[in-house]
């Protein structure tokens, strides 16, 4: 048991440290696409050369960190099949088709149009050049929506029916799957905070050289559109994240529970700003959209998981049943099957010894949500500062404002992180939300094996980023605009 | 394809970054498919047949209940 428990770890820090460190690349992709994208339609529209000049600049940026970001979410799709196996056969083709779209569409999209961007301003003609570099950024975009797409079926499983003899769930609503609200929500909220990331950087970047009085009007006029595009992506992050708290409140309660430190339910819920300062009522209308919502705590819903699991342990002994019948007996197997079909919604729940297990590591969920709600308010704070010192048509900008605008840079990374924190450290101990716990959907390995890699790509992923950081820096100071 | 790599190499030629890079994206891509694929991500059902795997998955899945 304590081997097994290791492994679990082992294995959940290793996805954990890939997928934070695939999200370091990924936002800042799909936010400088967005914005290269706009300085270019800028250059083709207005037909003004310094629009030209500074679009291949961030295009320089976003090729550095294309090509080091490149193929590292692939290794999510190694730990699949290695570390999480039961689970990557339990899913069938429900995960995998995303994934697999995701890869030919990426493939398709990203592999025709990112090189004629790079390689073709001096082929293409400007219109054409610029429809490469839209194309290119919507390929990302869309790569983007398939992934989604894969992880809220996991926060939110529909669309499928497990079948006893393959052990699998197949799909039976592919408009389910892909369009079900949990994935819209999910793909607005990520995307958006991922051109957050990409204005920030660029304001950053711009701030920099402002501070230098380098390349002064390149930055003022990038500054500029950053602001824009920074501001109303910040207001679509908020109203997707509220959608996102109504999705969570119906679908993973225990989430929202964790994430507010709520351990009795009941209505005019009150918001925790901090531990000890409480807001009343704001819970309840987060949640539901009404003063009188009724939200449940952490002891109501363990109180609730006691039934489910119940009737989870029912449904893996009809499993079991099933398994044990379905060659020798095939009328007792069609009698557990249907018995099984009854309670498979709490199939996970099985799997659980007590409902204490059915809480997720609440200081962690409680504080990363406060993080990302801070960062995202400050970034907003000091973007608006930015649009109102250019609305007053300010000949500089303080320095104070120039140095927090250059800190929001890593700012906000530490919010993107902790989102990301919140959604998959609140929904353990499930790896598919009511079907299947962690525990049970690990491979038979050697912890070793999982430690060996796990500092493997720690070291890798590590020399990554610090290269990124070095060539980005180095191509920032050597940077001079015409 | 003759002219299009010959676009590629200049386009990394006029840039002192790029050689960094081109070293950097094939380490990486050399270290992910042919040493961690290979050595550390063998599939671990692989080589089974469907109905091996959802008896082992199956029998997984019972070990942990």
């Amino acid at each position: 048991m304590v081997l097994l428990e290791s492994l679990i770890g082992w294995s959940r820090a290793q996805f954990a440290l890939t997928a934070a460190y695939h999200w370091l690349f990924v936002p800042l992709t799909l936010g400088l696409a967005l914005i290269m994208g706009i300085m270019e339609t800028l250059y083709v529209t207005k037909k003004d050369d310094f629009w030209r000049g500074t679009a291949k600049f961030w295009q320089k940026l976003f090729g550095i960190n294309f090509a080091i970001g490149v193929a590292t979410g692939l290794i999510l799709e190694f730990e699949f099949g290695t570390n999480w196996s039961n689970y990557s056969w339990f899913v069938g083709d429900i995960f995998g088709a995303p994934l697999a779209i995701e890869g030919i569409v990426a493939f398709f999209l990203e592999a025709t149009f990112l090189p004629l961007m790079f390689f073709g301003w001096k082929k293409l003609s400007p219109k054409w050049h610029l429809a490469a570099t839209w194309l290119g950024g919507l390929g990302a975009t869309i790569s983007a929506w398939w992934i989604l797409v894969a992880n809220a079926w996991m926060q939110h499983p529909v669309g499928m029916a497990f079948n006893p003899v393959t052990v699998r769930n197949e799909m039976v609503s592919f408009a389910d799957v892909a369009l079900q609200g949990m994935a819209v929500t999910k793909f607005l909220h990520t995307v958006s905070s991922a051109w957050m990331t990409g204005a920030v950087f660029v304001v950053g970047v711009c701030c920099w050289y402002l501070l230098r009085k380098r390349n002064e009007e390149m930055a003022r006029r990038s500054l500029r559109i950053a602001v824009i595009v920074g501001i109303a992506s910040t207001f679509i992050v908020m109203g997707t994240g509220d959608r996102s708290g109504v999705e969570i409140a119906k679908h993973q309660p225990m989430k929202l529970a964790a994430a507010e430190g709520l351990m009795d339910g009941g209505t005019q819920a009150p918001f925790s700003i901090v531990p000890g300062i409480e807001v009343p009522g704001v819970l309840s209308i987060l949640a539901t959209h009404d003063l009188n919502g009724y939200v449940p705590g952490i002891n109501d819903l363990k109180r609730e998981g006691e039934a489910k699991m119940a009737r989870g342990r029912q449904a893996l002994e009809d499993f079991r049943l099933f398994r044990e019948t379905m060659d020798t007996d095939s009328a007792a197997a069609a009698v557990h099957a249907q018995k099984l079909a009854e309670n498979v919604e709490f199939f996970g729940y099985g799997h659980i010894e007590n409902a204490d297990q059915l809480v997720p590591p609440v200081p962690i969920v409680f504080w990363a949500f406060r993080v990302m709600v801070g960062a995202g308010g400050l970034l907003l704070l000091v973007l608006l500062l930015f649009l109102w010192f250019e609305w007053k048509r300010k000949e500089e900008f303080p320095k104070w404002l120039l140095h927090a605008g250059l800190w929001s840079i890593p700012l906000v990374y530490i919010a993107g992180q902790a989102g990301w924190a919140v959604a998959e450290v609140g929904r353990q101990p499930w790896i598919i939300q009511d079907l299947m716990p962690v525990n049970a959907a690990i491979s038979e390995l050697p912890s070793s094996n999982v430690i060996v890699t796990f500092f493997l790509f720690l070291l890798i992923f590590t020399a990554l980023l610090i290269a990124e950081i070095k060539i980005m820096c180095k191509a920032i100071k050597n940077h001079e605009a015409l | 394809m003759a002219t299009f790599f010959r676009h590629v190499r200049a386009f990394f030629r006029q840039r002192p970054t790029g050689s960094w890079l081109v070293a950097i994206v094939c380490l990486k891509l050399f270290v992910m498919f042919a040493i961690l694929r290979v050595f550390f991500f063998k599939p671990a059902m692989g080589g089974m047949s469907a109905e091996e795997k959802a008896n082992t998955v199956s029998e997984n899945i019972f070990r942990n209940e």
